[in-house]
């Protein structure tokens, strides 16, 4: 797994988030992105794009395009995490949940994270 | 205005991201607009896509600046600025100076040559039209030197070693940047012949 010193920026870390669930193709991940994140990260194709071309190269996530069986009439791009990726997106989801537990005591945010 | 129209006028947007960037995700870019338009409706759809514009390009021409290795140009001038330096030692026998300005053409060749681009720099620049650049830039600067050693106010006036030894070296530089020109245009010629 590789080791991150700082946290992912949002749209990366709902990307690889949104990838857990399994390979997809862009616009479908910009959608579930969307939907995972209550509306709070809404992108567009520029970032969209932007975002998951730092991904690749990174080597968090792959494109699988070339290896789907309906490869020859699909133009859309497919994309799915890397074992590096895997780990980065477990690692970033531990990292929140552990930032949640941490302030669970403080009065007032009894109810965050339950 | 018809959906058509729309992705027309997001299609126009696409220039102003970097080339390489565009080359690579262009269509998707317009796919995903597309269909967003289809599920948002143009309003929301336009909102959306102006903010991601504003956000997106910027970030993207800075990523690739910073991402640009140095320059194969570089690599051809350093190599020149070297050549001249040689040339003059052989030519007029200031050693010292030469030594110096070799120091410095060995700096930059060595960038050169460790940018990922530059790793093949004879390739790149064949496939381009940089021997023009180069046979403009080395006739430039050598009419540049001619003209400034016949200002009137420069004619009769004497030169410092240091002085004499940067204009020998500009002098040489700038011949060798016109003898690259010439053989990269010869070779990128052939190789066009050859295709």
């Amino acid at each position: 797994m590789t080791k991150r010193e700082k946290p992912l920026p949002a749209a990366s870390l709902y990307l690889l988030l949104a990838l857990l669930g399994g390979e997809n193709h862009g616009y479908a991940l910009m959608q579930l992105v969307e939907e995972q994140s209550d509306g709070a990260v809404r992108m567009g194709p520029g970032t969209l794009y932007g975002t998951l071309n730092r991904l690749l190269a990174d080597g968090l996530i792959i494109e699988t395009t070339g290896e789907r069986a309906d490869a020859a009439g699909e133009r859309r791009r497919y994309y799915r995490l890397t074992a590096d990726g895997d780990g980065v997106a477990r690692a970033e989801l531990h990292r929140l949940r552990s930032l949640v537990a941490r302030f669970k005591g403080i009065r007032g945010l009894e109810g965050v994270g339950a | 205005m018809n959906r058509r129209t729309h992705v027309a006028l997001y299609r126009a947007t696409r220039v102003f991201y970097p080339r390489r960037f565009r080359d690579a995700y262009g269509e998707d870019l317009a796919a995903v607009f597309e269909e967003q338009l289809h599920d948002l409706g143009a309003t929301r759809c336009w909102l959306r896509t102006l903010r991601d514009l504003v956000v997106s390009i910027p970030a993207q021409q800075l990523e690739s600046r910073m991402k640009k290795p140095a320059s194969s140009h570089l690599f051809v001038f350093s190599l020149a600025l070297g050549v001249g330096a040689v040339l003059m030692t052989a030519v007029i026998g200031t050693a010292i100076p030469a030594l110096i300005f070799l120091l410095i053409a060995a700096v930059s060749f060595g960038v050169a040559m460790t940018s990922r681009r530059a790793v093949k720099p004879a390739i790149a620049l064949e496939q381009s039209s940089s021997w023009k650049k180069f046979l403009a830039g080395g006739g430039l600067m050598l009419g540049a030197l001619i003209v400034l050693i016949n200002l009137p106010a420069n004619r009769d006036q004497d030169l410092s070693t240091i002085e004499w030894s940067m204009l020998m070296l500009a002098i040489f530089t700038s011949l060798s940047l016109i003898g690259a020109g010439v053989v990269l245009g010869v070779i990128g010629r052939n190789r066009t012949r050859k295709r």
